[in-house]
């Protein structure tokens, strides 16, 4: 569901294309994602995880999969270990 | 007569350098005040600390700016701003042709938050006021715009220049995002103001030592208040478009 929530901005928001996100190799940066479209999306996870992400520069040197589990984390961490589902992701996604 | 145009001419040159020089010593010393003084401000309480500080930059800037006008032959209407003042909570964003851009827009509006580079806060002249004052670095986008969505929250105005630094020209370089983010995240209004100036001085492209071309005139006009209902990049995009239109020609 995480990954669905990033997707979905990187894809709609951000206008990044669908072959670039399925390349695993792929940092931030070479998404074509700059620093302050890192924000808006990290915004939106903590919009609907209730959580607070700091050091932002750190994001543009990870793959897309290296933020899913270190978002994920930080959400486990706060919510003892769990991932909360997020039915709005859901209907969005579909 | 000839003879009197051309001495009357290269005098005029030789004002003009002198007063580039007085301006910009001058401002240094009003700059280099605010060290003494923010050794006794450490010591307030925070929020005394930031609204203090705030004034008596507003006020070293509106010095300044006299100081200019009766000893630089520099015209300065920035009048408009007076309504701006009894507002609150606005984003108001300008174009950014030169250095005293800032100077002008926070001589007038003691109760802004401005977004800088981090690197003036480590000025050995500004920096210590300018982290007194709480205005916001630009290092971290993220702090950067929550920092400032608290600031709008609180009901102070954010200063901020969306081409992130000066233009090279009297024209306008392209838009970054922070102004649409923040205000999407804040809902807060944008309010667009205008610099406009007789001829190039103090830009990004020209020294610090630059001969102005005198008399100099700025004026400062108030444009049209955009509301964050699109998206970010839309927001941005009509907010450049605007800029574009009115100084581009």
């Amino acid at each position: 569901m995480l990954r669905q929530l990033i997707d979905n901005f990187l894809l709609e928001r951000a206008e990044i294309s669908r072959e670039k996100l399925a390349d695993p190799t792929l940092k931030m940066v070479d998404l074509g994602i700059d620093s302050l479209g890192i924000v808006e999306m990290l915004f939106e996870v903590e919009d609907q995880y209730g959580i607070h992400v700091e050091d932002v520069m750190k994001f543009q040197s990870m793959t897309l999969n290296d933020v899913v589990l270190y978002m994920e984390q930080i959400i486990r961490d706060k919510n003892g270990g769990k991932l909360p589902e997020l039915t709005a992701v859901a209907k969005s996604s579909n | 007569m000839h003879y009197w145009r051309l001495m009357t001419g290269w005098l005029y040159t030789v004002y003009e350098y002198v007063a580039m020089f007085i301006g910009l010593s001058f401002l240094g010393f009003i700059c280099s005040l605010g060290l003494p003084i923010a050794l006794v401000l450490i010591w307030f309480p925070f929020k005394w600390r930031v609204t203090v500080t705030r004034h008596l930059i507003a006020l070293g800037f509106t010095i300044y700016l006299w100081f200019l006008r009766l000893f630089c032959s520099v015209r300065i209407d920035c009048s408009a701003l007076d309504a701006l003042r009894q507002q609150s909570g606005l984003i108001i964003v300008a174009n950014h042709p030169s250095l005293l851009d800032a100077v002008i827009l926070l001589s007038k509006l003691p109760n802004a938050a401005c977004v800088m580079k981090a690197s003036l806060r480590k000025n050995p002249l500004f920096g210590a006021m300018a982290r007194l004052s709480g205005y916001i670095s630009n290092e971290d986008s993220m702090k950067l715009v929550k920092e400032s969505c608290a600031e709008l929250k609180n009901g102070n105005h954010l200063v901020l220049f969306p081409e992130g630094t000066r233009s090279d020209t009297l024209k306008v370089n392209p838009f970054g995002q922070v102004a649409a983010l923040i205000a999407s995240r804040s809902g807060a209004t944008i309010q667009t103001v205008f610099i406009h100036f007789s001829t190039s001085y103090l830009g990004k492209s020209g020294p610090l030592f630059q001969k102005p071309t005198l008399p100099l005139t700025i004026k400062i006009t108030i444009g049209s208040t955009f509301t964050p209902i699109s998206g970010v990049s839309a927001l941005t995009e009509r907010l450049e478009s605007y800029y574009r239109q009115n100084l581009n020609g």
